[in-house]
């Protein structure tokens, strides 16, 4: 439970590799509390728990994959409930940078981006916008991308993908009105992780840190869609209305 | 399923839940067999300063539909759990008769009174509301209604004392009363320097009068001693059948950073009225009920409301409130403190002999870490942190500060054993324990 003071208690990462989501669940649980980390590769999920343990702070995995079938994905979240009890914060960090170059004239590579960046993931909104219904409260962090807002042709697919999940999330957020439970939908820009290293960085590049204290304090809001960094909100509106041609002579690229 | 939201009084809490207002036995009956996973919590005045009448996902039943019956019968009265006590106060002045223990604000109702164990300003004198209950009707998940006292099943009783309503639903109870001196009690402040000065004059207070309470101001290092003792016993009777209009101020909104200024005004103002007018005669309700005087308290504190933190430490364990003076209750809005006598035999129940200190603060997050290590230091002098206030304790520390946690449990699952009884606060200090919830 979320106490008087706005500490939460449990925290779960689906994608609990991820540089950005473990930072979110370090944010929000300094010292105490319980964070949960599911994600498919064993190893580096073992890796991350053993950064994320402080004393105080109980760190456990699962298995989780985001393309296994939904029912795995409901499962999955009944049995963060048994190890921990109610679940006051899930992160929904799963996805993967698939540039179009990469995907080429492949299309089991798209059908497996989509797959990750869409289908898993929306299948995991469903799922948890539903336990945090019956729940009474909790949030649901997604993370999208303001690719999601403006998606660039080098980064098609993923654009898609992110515009996909992040209106699902925003629409399922809506539904959860009056139930105690919301949904936060995230918009990094370029923020410098494992998952962007290697690529040219564009303007108003991040840390996963930085987008962690961000959420943190949009929690305490009612905000339904945060930008991070706070400058993107104006940027992206910007780029939004410019015609597409213009656009992709911009020299920027987005995460 | 329609859900709506119940805060604590403090309003830094709030969640989601079915609330209901059942109006017969059946109907709480039946509500406690359809009763989903998220189980279900019994909720009186809503004056838990947290989550303790708040049920998350789950049911949360209202008891102010069960307030009607009041029969005297010798020294004892027959109430039905939602009946607040200040109601109960005002319909028993006229026959001489009072309760013998009443917290700070007369909107508690018998229910929540018994399931907190809640103690007045005469604690030394008369012990908690719980050891004045001489049997209660219990609606209980596994036993349907059972009847509870000191001699009969004394083990659940003494669960349900105390127990945050997680043993069952109180339907009633048979409350033991005392002769009534007087409505009207000449009050006597006494302004006093510093902590230590200000806990002895305190314990020859508590000791000489019949309620005693101390306030403290952790900025100015003063100390204003509180007395109230009965005036003569012919003006016992209060005027008007004891319908006194309970005193009330406006409730302003102000930021939370606004209240800073305010307090410290506000404590010089006290101060002041202490040393120019220390003595004054007062009725009953004004001495019992301080909480009464400014309905909007929590709302003054800001958007996030109120956290209140009241501990109690051993005598001999004086240093932790003077760690608690130097650090956290300088950003406090108001700290009150009491002397605490001997302890009941409720495990759940929270006064112990020694000094109680009740601290309000804005619940602004900063204030964390400072209240994190002051419950660290109460723990560790054998203290302990009053439950039913409570909204941010670490749960590991319960079993540390209640020693009879695990005896409590033990006899919780007898009555209920699929703790069907819950509630956010339940879930946050992991009160059941862990396996199944």
């Amino acid at each position: 439970m979320r106490d008087g003071l706005g500490r939460d208690q449990t925290v779960l990462v689906l994608g609990g590799t991820s540089d950005i989501g473990t930072a979110i669940a370090h944010e929000l649980l300094p010292s105490a509390g319980t964070i949960l980390l599911a994600g498919r590769e064993t190893a580096a999920l073992k890796l991350a728990a053993d950064r994320l343990t402080v004393p105080g702070r109980r760190v456990e995995t699962l298995h989780y994959d985001a393309t296994a079938p939904a029912a795995a994905t409901v499962d999955v979240l009944a049995c963060a409930a048994a190890l921990a009890g109610d679940l006051d914060v899930v992160v929904l960090a799963v996805g993967a940078l698939t540039g179009e170059e990469l995907i080429g004239a492949d299309s089991p590579a798209l059908e497996s981006s989509l797959q990750t960046n869409m289908l898993g993931p929306m299948v995991a909104v469903h799922a948890t916008a539903h336990r945090l219904r019956e729940q009474g409260h909790g949030t649901l962090i997604v993370l999208s991308s303001v690719a999601a807002v403006r998606t660039r042709e080098t980064l098609l697919t993923y654009g898609v993908a992110k515009a996909a999940l992040d209106l699902y999330a925003r629409r399922i957020g809506r539904t959860l009105r009056g139930s105690g439970a919301r949904v936060l939908v995230v918009r990094p820009g370029h923020v410098r992780t494992r998952m962007t290293a290697g690529l040219p960085e564009a303007p108003f590049a991040t840390t996963a840190r930085e987008v962690a204290a961000r959420v943190s304090r949009s929690l305490r809001r009612r905000a339904a869609v945060v930008y991070a960094p706070a400058i993107l909100r104006p940027v992206m509106a910007t780029l939004r209305v410019l015609p597409q041609d213009l656009m992709n002579n911009t020299p920027r690229k987005e995460r | 399923m329609h859900t709506s939201a119940t805060t604590g009084w403090g309003r830094s809490t709030s969640s989601h839940g079915r609330v209901i207002r059942p109006d017969s036995a059946e109907q709480w009956e039946e509500m406690m067999a359809a009763a989903g996973p998220r189980g279900l919590i019994a909720r009186g005045g809503g004056c838990a300063y947290g989550d303790a009448a708040q049920n998350a996902g789950g049911i949360v039943a209202l008891t102010s539909s069960t307030n009607e019956r009041l029969e005297v019968e010798g020294d004892t009265v027959l109430a039905e759990a939602g009946t607040t006590l200040g109601a109960i106060i005002r319909a028993l002045a006229p026959l001489g008769w009072t309760l013998p223990v009443v917290p700070g604000t007369s909107h508690v109702t018998v229910g929540g009174a018994i399931a907190a164990d809640v103690h007045g300003k005469n604690h030394v004198h008369t012990g908690t509301f719980g050891s004045h209950v001489r049997e209660m009707s219990v609606l209980t998940p596994a036993l349907g209604e059972v009847v509870l006292g000191p001699e009969s099943n004394p083990d659940a009783f003494r669960a349900t004392v105390g127990g945050l309503g997680l043993t069952g639903v109180i339907t009633r109870a048979r409350l033991g009363l005392i002769r009534l001196d007087s409505w009207f009690y000449r009050t006597t402040d006494t302004v006093v320097d510093g902590l230590d000065a200000t806990l002895e004059s305190l314990a020859t207070a508590a000791r000489d009068s019949p309620y005693a309470v101390g306030w403290l101001d952790a900025r100015t290092r003063t100390g204003i001693v509180s007395r109230a003792d009965p005036m003569m016993p012919g003006r016992a009777a209060p005027p008007g059948g004891g319908r006194l209009p309970a005193p009330r101020m406006p409730a302003p909104t102000l930021l939370g950073r606004g209240i800073g200024t305010t307090v410290t005004v506000a404590n010089r103002a006290r101060l002041t009225a202490a040393r120019l007018r220390p003595r004054s005669i007062r009725p009953l309700p004004a001495v019992l009920y301080p909480l009464d005087a400014l309905p909007g308290w929590p709302g003054l504190h800001g958007p996030r409301g109120l956290v209140q933190y009241q501990f109690v430490v051993p005598f001999g364990a004086e240093q932790v409130l003077h760690a608690a003076m130097r650090g956290p209750a300088r950003a406090a809005t108001l700290a009150v403190l009491k002397v605490f006598g001997a302890a009941g035999d409720a495990p759940l129940s929270f006064p112990m002999p020694g000094w109680s200190l009740a601290l309000d603060f804005p619940a602004h997050p900063r204030l964390a870490s400072a209240l994190d290590t002051l419950d660290d230091q109460v723990a560790a002098a054998g203290g302990r942190v009053y439950l039913v206030k409570d909204s941010r304790m670490r749960p590991d520390l319960v079993a540390a500060m209640y020693p009879g946690l695990d005896r409590w449990r033990a006899e919780r699952d007898l009555l209920d054993p699929d703790r069907l009884m819950t509630s956010d606060l339940d879930r946050r200090l992991r009160l059941s324990g862990d396996g199944h919830a």
